[in-house]
């Protein structure tokens, strides 16, 4: 799978990771079970410290996307659990994204419409 | 006038090998012209087929002047001069042929701020993630029998010639032995490069890079092999009574003829593999033409890697503003001050006369600093001949005026030379069991010491 980082974004390098992660699981490009790079491999290959690697690994495993284990690495979760729902705080980011789209004079079908596109995708 | 054209048949293949290498770098590839990336319809624009007719002209031009210059050097008559244009000759060959280069990128990249091409992404970093850290083609056997050679060799010639004359010599074998493992860091350092994105497929991606490390990886490895045969022939020559000077230089030409066929073969296979990849890569690159001066060298610091995926040519190249960037620029810089030093000693040892002169009952044979000071109460057997018999260097120096250190005589064995062989007198004595042969600046300077020596 290929991720994209920007060094000039206000988001950070392991946030970003992070969304690239969550992005390639749901296009079904990283598969359920699927081995992840080692933090220092992934580190290495990105050209950052692994710190940074290992934050945003942490937060996939908060957020239960996936298994870490000292023997097998980290792997992507056969299933999710189905909370079946958003976490509160990116309730809160599509709330500001529906905010801005309202604000913007963009009509609500043409909203759901790209709201549907990604979640097809 | 016999070795400058051997050294000119020797030096010759360099030039088309940096010509092959830079036509080579000529191709557009993965969106790349002259190291300035292009879409395809900015490419076939008029003004850059000017810049590209221009570098034509330009690398054209400076193939015809290397090709030729070193053609009246051939009769030159001082070893010293002749090295020195030599050296000089290799610079200006690497210069001509990148600054056609170096100007059209730089051209490109006008070009490019002017007609608004440039994109604002330069700080957009695409990774491959699959098999990351995992995708290594180099094991340790494929280079554990070179170097277990090649160190054997080394030691061993640190034993036989323990406290001999030929003590030093082992330092050469030593030397060559310590490419091969140079060879092997090579080649894991290669294959430790990140994954080149070239696709949006994770699998063209893997195979691509797979394909390119195993590439390296032979090259490596064949490398590894021929520098190993070389350093056991290098021990075989020193040991064994034999030609040397010709076995030596037929030797080196045999090393330096292999790996530049094993890098034109290489180069060649890597050509085909991005025809084979061509239409494969769907991947638009960053545009980080202002991290690449001249195109060529690699310059960002914001890039926490040592190294990455060479833009023009082949290979990877070092990220200058990180401290191995730095260590590189310094080891060149004394490579060059070294080849300076060695032009200088060379020109000192020609041109400064040598004296033969008995001072205080110690023969005292000098030229740049004292070189043999042999008490003459210890020397025995003394003859003064008029020809000087054929021998091999093995070490020191050899010059159409001077040949000075330890030479050998085919059949009676090692000696001791200090003498100018223009000369037609040469003194021939025994001193310690060893075996000297000296001259003065010239006859009239010799037959005094001789007729001192007799007394």
């Amino acid at each position: 799978m290929v991720i994209l980082l920007n060094d000039t974004s206000d988001i950070p390098v392991y946030l970003q990771i992070r969304n690239q992660i969550v992005i390639g699981i749901s296009e079904g490009k990283l598969a359920p079970g699927e081995k992840l790079p080692t933090v220092r491999a992934l580190a290495e290959e990105i050209g950052i410290n692994s710190m940074t690697v290992n934050k945003a690994y942490q937060l996939l495993k908060q957020e239960g996307y996936i298994l870490t284990d000292r023997r097998n690495g980290a792997r992507v979760r056969e299933n999710f659990g189905g909370s079946a729902g958003l976490s509160g705080e990116s309730l809160e980011l599509l709330k500001k994204i529906a905010s801005e789209a309202k604000i913007s004079g963009m009509a609500k079908e043409a909203f759901i419409g790209i709201c549907e596109q990604y979640f097809g995708e | 006038m016999v070795t400058n054209i051997i050294l000119l048949v020797c030096v010759y293949p360099f030039v088309l090998f940096m010509y092959v290498l830079l036509k080579n770098m000529l191709t557009p590839k993965k969106g790349l012209w002259y190291g300035v990336s292009l879409k395809k319809e900015q490419a076939d624009t008029p003004e850059v087929a000017k810049i590209a007719k221009t570098y034509n002209r330009q690398m054209r031009g400076g193939l015809a002047v290397i090709m030729l210059t070193p053609i009246p050097a051939v009769f030159i008559p001082w070893f010293s001069v002749f090295m020195i244009f030599w050296t000089i000759w290799l610079l200006a060959g690497v210069v001509a042929f990148f600054i056609p280069f170096a100007n059209a990128n730089t051209k490109l990249k006008e070009l490019k701020r002017e007609k608004g091409w440039k994109k604002n992404e330069e700080t957009e970093r695409i990774v491959e993630i699959k098999n990351a850290g995992t995708l290594h083609r180099v094991k340790w056997y494929h280079f554990l029998p070179q170097s277990v050679i090649s160190l054997a060799v080394f030691v061993w010639a640190l034993v036989h010639f323990y406290g001999d004359k030929m003590a030093a010599l082992s330092i050469t074998i030593g030397s060559f032995a310590f490419i091969t493992l140079l060879f092997w860091l090579a080649a894991v350092w290669m294959d430790r490069q990140k994954t080149q994105v070239i696709s949006t497929n994770s699998e063209i991606n893997v195979n691509y890079a797979r394909a390119k490390k195993n590439l390296w990886k032979n090259m490596w490895v064949v490398c590894a092999w021929v520098n190993t045969v070389y350093t056991v022939a290098l021990l075989w020559m020193l040991d064994v009574e034999m030609k040397l000077t010709g076995f030596f230089m037929g030797a080196t030409v045999a090393y330096t003829v292999v790996v530049l066929a094993v890098l034109v073969w290489v180069l060649k296979k890597k050509k085909k593999l991005d025809i084979l990849y061509q239409d494969k890569m769907d991947m638009i690159q960053p545009d980080d033409d202002d991290n690449w001066l001249w195109g060529m060298i690699y310059y960002n610091p914001r890039d926490k890697r040592s190294s990455v995926e060479s833009r023009t040519g082949f290979g990877i190249t070092t990220n200058m503003a990180k401290p191995a960037g730095k260590v590189l620029v310094g080891f060149l810089a004394v490579v060059m001050l070294q080849m300076v030093i060695v032009c200088a000693w060379v020109v000192l040892l020609e041109f400064t006369p040598i004296s033969l002169e008995i001072e205080d009952k110690v023969l005292v044979a000098s030229q740049i600093n004292d070189d043999y000071s042999i008490p003459i109460s210890i020397i025995q057997e003394v003859t003064l001949l008029e020809e000087k018999p054929k021998w091999e260097k093995i070490s020191g120096t050899g010059m159409d005026n001077l040949q000075k250190g330890t030479f050998r005589i085919a059949e009676v064995g090692r000696c001791e030379v200090f003498l100018n062989p223009q000369n037609g007198l040469f003194i021939r004595f025994e001193a310690a069991g060893t075996t000297y042969y000296m001259s003065g600046y010239d006859d009239a300077e010799t037959m005094a010491v001789y007729e001192e020596l007799i007394q």
